[in-house]
């Protein structure tokens, strides 16, 4: 029985309230608060050892939290077990069942529903056809390579229509090109069927393609919840920054803030202007994050072409440059204060190691962070 | 006619095998003795091997021969004839020097073409048995000697005196309802002749068909009173001490033990008469220590041997020697002064149709 | 290399399967205590014509399939709690073997400690005032048997059981779950159909450790207690006639030939 057909349309699809699981004195997820919308596809993203897992468990039932609430369609779930929830979960070594052939695996649950044979068998084939797996359903799942069982797993979870469909790491297994395959699958199926995605993944990549919102987790704590360009372009911590994409930190301390920017001092650079939403005092030590690929280099010979009111400029020398194809990375030292690397498109450009540079990037590239 | 199977190998194998197909250790001792004793040897010290009742290699008189002979005896118990006959026979004679044979069981051992005929000028206290004792039909034939008695007695009936105030009359309690689950009998075929004569048939080892089929009827009227079959005295004294069984037929050993365990145990014969048996050491011809084993069977006929195993036993002794060692109380108490009780006792024998004695037997076990 | 484990086999197991049906063949002259080997079906034609094979046979059957029965029923918790629940299993193995250590005739003579007329259960019995006084039954009977031969052989269905158990991912368990089963269907739909083979491995060695057993009877059986194997003992041991009770272990082997050829039907002899 579906719960969606009794659901307030207003009640988010899965809600969790202040949830903590404690194994023993260790804290694997730490007062987790998370909202996630009809559809949405959603991915905790984060190190081994985050709780990210675990609080996928906590949802699909596995785990019963040491404090806080789980919604789903508005109802509370804490207390049922996973055979009560209307979620369903594809699990990472894709648990099929060796025992029974492909089209038993993926109507067991429907037949835990007590469905009619022929009600089973249909919907069985049309799950089968949306992860184009038809008429293989007398193999067993050892006869089939690694794609296929992760596409059964998703069939199976998927023919029973839940509410919300939860996914611990399925891609790690497969190789790259499969795995890239499969991401543009999922989110064609999260975008077709309309069934709610909570994905678990480390990968920062997988995550900034398929998601419609990253909740970046460490240490059982969701670190900050946003699309991925939120997340990309304004990192709210440190870490954040640092575990997506790369990022350059250049410490120093605050010498002035106004209207959302703020001058930092910053040894080897002087002072730079970074984007800062909210004030912060005078002398308190900051880092100044700054994406390598928005930093401009320039010889210092060449005039400063274009240099405006919104933009950084310091002065450097090329410690290293590689080429890495279609990019060419640089470090440069700052005054020997400092460093940033810098990552720029091969445009068939050459500055030599050892020579003066130039670097500029506009205020709204760089942000305060203060811890 | 085809000669004897060389059985050892099969023992070793083909009973093992069929006996059970786990790990569980239950492997009969014949086994382990006939592959130790497939390489039997004289050794500096010698070992005499016996298989024997109960009670007839108690330390208290082995020891001494022991030490007189410089010699080590080792003996293996048996509960039944058929017992003793099957470890024998399976060894071909090798596995043991000498066997106490019943009467009921010589007949096999010397059909069986296993033993040595004794020469009883070597023995010189062959002269101090009871005369009945010097040429008996049972271990006796054509004038060869192929053992020598030394032990005879009757199979008694013992009941608990706590549920019996005066000594049964009649054998009809251990067939009696009354006792039902508290009664027991012994585990061998021969008990039928018991059986016969509980119902009149006087020629109790000499039964017809007819006769026979009375019989295995009693028996299994008796089945479901019966507590348990006893395959030892062990066994038989283990159930009176724990109460599982009043009543029982037994040999005068289980009466000993029992009083000496301060048992309320009494013995008696029925007024139907009893079975008796007299059991002979006889030689296996394939033993490498004859002469240690004709030092034995003389010194179980002679005054400290039978001493000795009427003292653990309560047995009556075949021969004289002990007689002074005794006291005449003892002395009238076994029957050992004028033996016309042996008369009275119909003695095992072996039935010309044993075979269906034992079918019999196996048909009311089953 | 199969050659020294083919050797093994069959010096150790079908050479003398062999000399056994060879034997069979032949009969047994009490007269004269020798063995005829001249080949007949006379040993066969005896055992079929007599009811009492019949009858003995197929009372061990019965016993020796409610031994195993029950051997499953008590093993499946016994081993899911040692796989599943406690984090030492070596130690919870270890507590289920020892008792192997001791001599198999130790525990049987302690079961007929324990049931006997003033044993420790009758005694618990009377004096909690279950029964009025001891019960005989107990002892010296088939339901004595019975007790005994499902406490020796429990180790023997809950080692294969639990080797069963601990392969099963408990991922297949999570996912059963997930999808709706509670905790019976799981056992039903996952948990038994993964674990067949160690059912089967265990119900072998305890169906077949009956059947072969005489000493068990010997000890603990009543008067009307004897099984198959004690026949087969009695002809071996008392009758001397081996070519009968060699036919009767054909017999047994039969039955068991069947037991197997049951079992592999399931599909699980197979190996996964």
């Amino acid at each position: 029985m579906s719960v969606s057909t009794y659901m307030n349309a207003e009640a988010p699809s899965v809600e969790l309230r202040g949830v903590s699981k404690r194994f023993g004195s260790v804290s694997a997820v730490d007062d987790v608060s998370l909202t996630v919308r009809k559809g949405e596809f959603l991915t905790l993203l984060g190190p081994s050892g985050c709780g990210k897992t675990t609080s996928l468990r906590i949802v699909a039932g596995f785990e019963r939290p040491s404090g806080g609430t789980i919604h789903i369609d508005g109802q509370a779930v804490t207390a049922l077990p996973p055979n009560k929830r209307n979620v369903n979960t594809v699990f990472q070594n894709y648990a099929l069942f060796p025992h029974m052939n492909l089209a038993e695996n993926v109507g067991f649950g429907l037949r835990m529903k007590r469905l009619g044979r022929a009600d089973i068998e249909r919907r069985v084939d049309e799950a089968m056809a949306l992860v184009r797996l038809e008429g293989l359903g007398k193999r067993k799942p050892t006869q089939l390579s690694g794609g296929q069982q992760q596409r059964v797993a998703l069939a199976r979870a998927l023919v029973n229509r839940p509410a919300v469909l939860l996914l611990d790491e399925p891609l790690g297994a497969l190789d790259l090109k499969l795995r890239r395959a499969m991401q543009f699958e999922l989110r064609h199926l999260n975008q077709s069927v309309g069934i709610t995605f909570i994905y678990v993944t480390h990968d920062q990549e997988e995550a900034l393609t398929m998601s419609d919102r990253i909740a970046v987790m460490s240490g059982g704590r969701i670190l900050q919840i946003g699309t991925a360009q939120e997340i990309y372009e304004a990192p709210a911590t440190r870490f954040v920054a640092d575990f997506i994409g790369e990022s350059n930190f250049l410490e120093g301390t605050i010498s002035d803030w106004e209207n959302g920017v703020a001058t930092v001092d910053v040894a080897g650079a002087g002072a730079i202007r970074a984007r800062c939403v909210d004030r912060i005092a005078t002398g308190i030590p900051v880092s100044v994050a700054l994406r390598p690929e928005r930093i401009i280099i320039e010889p210092s010979e060449q005039p400063a072409a274009g240099v405006g009111a919104g933009e950084n400029v310091v002065r450097g020398r090329l410690l290293e440059a590689v080429y890495a194809g279609s990019t060419l990375q640089y470090a440069v030292s700052l005054g020997d204060a400092a460093q940033l690397i810098v990552r720029s498109p091969n445009l068939g450009q050459a500055a030599g190691v050892g020579n003066d540079v130039s670097l500029r990037w506009s205020i709204a590239d760089c942000s305060v962070l203060v811890a | 006619m085809p000669g004897p199977l060389n059985r050892r190998t099969f023992l070793k194998r083909a009973a093992a095998t069929a006996a059970g197909l786990a790990a569980a250790g239950s492997i009969p001792t014949g086994i382990a003795e006939a592959a130790s004793r497939a390489t039997r040897q004289e050794s500096d010290r010698r070992n005499l091997t016996l298989i024997c009742w109960q009670g007839y290699a108690d330390p208290s008189f082995v020891r001494p021969f022991e030490q007189q002979n410089n010699c080590k005896v080792t003996a293996t118990y048996a509960g039944s004839s058929d017992e003793m006959v099957a470890k024998w026979i399976a060894g071909h004679g090798n596995t043991y020097d000498l066997v106490s044979a019943s009467g009921d069981a010589t007949r096999r051992f010397m059909n069986s073409r296993t033993l040595l005929p004794v020469d009883v000028s070597k023995l010189k206290n062959f002269d101090k048995l009871f005369p009945k004792f010097y040429t008996p039909v049972w271990n006796t034939r054509n004038g060869q000697h192929f053992g020598v008695s030394f032990t005879w007695g009757p199979d008694v009936l013992i009941y608990d005196t706590r549920v019996f105030k005066k000594a049964p009359t009649s054998w009809h309690v251990i067939y009696d309802p009354a006792y039902k689950g508290k009664l027991s009998t012994a585990d061998n075929p021969i008990t039928i002749a018991d059986v016969a004569l509980y119902l009149g048939f006087k020629d109790c080892y000499n039964l017809t068909d007819a006769q026979l089929a009375k019989c295995k009827a009693q028996l299994q009227e008796q089945k479901p009173l019966l507590r348990k079959y006893w395959g030892g005295s062990g066994d038989l004294e283990d159930a009176f001490i724990h109460r599982e069984v009043v009543a029982s037929n037994a040999w005068p050993l289980m009466t000993n033990d029992l009083r000496k365990a301060h048992y309320p145990i009494g013995e008696t014969i029925p007024r139907e008469g009893a079975t008796g048996w007299a059991d002979t050491w006889m030689i296996s011809k394939n033993s490498p220590n004859v002469d240690l084993a004709m030092k034995w069977i003389d010194y179980m006929i002679g005054p400290q041997g039978q001493k000795g195993v009427i003292d653990v036993t309560a047995y009556s002794g075949a021969s004289r020697s002990a007689i002074p060692l005794l006291g005449p109380a003892r002395v009238k108490a076994l029957h050992m002064d004028n033996l016309s009780f042996f008369d009275e006792l119909h003695m095992w024998a072996e039935p010309a149709n044993y075979a269906k004695w034992q079918k019999i037997w196996n048909d009311v076990k089953a | 290399m199969l050659g020294p484990s083919v050797v093994w086999l069959g010096v150790f197991y079908l050479v003398p399967l062999a000399l056994l049906l060879v034997q069979s063949f032949w009969t047994y002259d009490s007269v004269n205590v020798v063995t005829n080997q001249t080949p007949t079906l006379d040993r066969y034609r005896a055992l079929a014509s007599d009811p009492l094979y019949r009858d003995v046979l197929w009372k061990t059957v019965r016993l020796a399939a409610l031994v195993t029965v029950t051997d499953i029923a008590l093993a499946f918790p016994l081993a899911a709690f040692i796989a599943f629940r406690i984090r030492r299993k070596s130690l919870g193995l270890l507590l289920v073997i020892i008792p192997l250590w001791s001599s198999y005739l130790v525990r049987a003579y302690a079961w007929r400690t324990i049931l006997g007329t003033d044993g420790v259960l009758n005694n618990f019995l009377v004096w909690s005032h279950i029964l009025s006084h001891p019960s005989s039954a107990l002892l010296f009977s088939n339901t004595a048997m019975y007790i005994t031969f499902t406490h020796v052989w429990l180790p023997f269905m809950v080692l294969p059981l639990y080797t069963a158990l601990e392969k099963v991912p408990p991922s297949l368990m999570e996912a059963a779950r997930d999808l709706g089963a509670n905790g019976p269907r799981v056992f039903r739909h996952v948990i038994v159909p993964l674990v067949l083979p160690g059912i089967i491995a265990g119900s072998i060695a305890t169906f077949s450790l009956t059947m072969g057993d005489y000493i068990t009877p010997g000890l603990l059986g009543g008067p009307d207690s004897n099984l198959i194997g004690n026949l087969i003992f009695t002809q071996f041991g008392g009758t001397l006639d081996w070519p009968l009770g060699s036919a009767i272990s054909m017999l047994v082997l039969a039955v068991l030939a069947c037991f197997l050829v049951l079992a592999s039907r399931t599909g699980a002899l197979e190996a996964q």
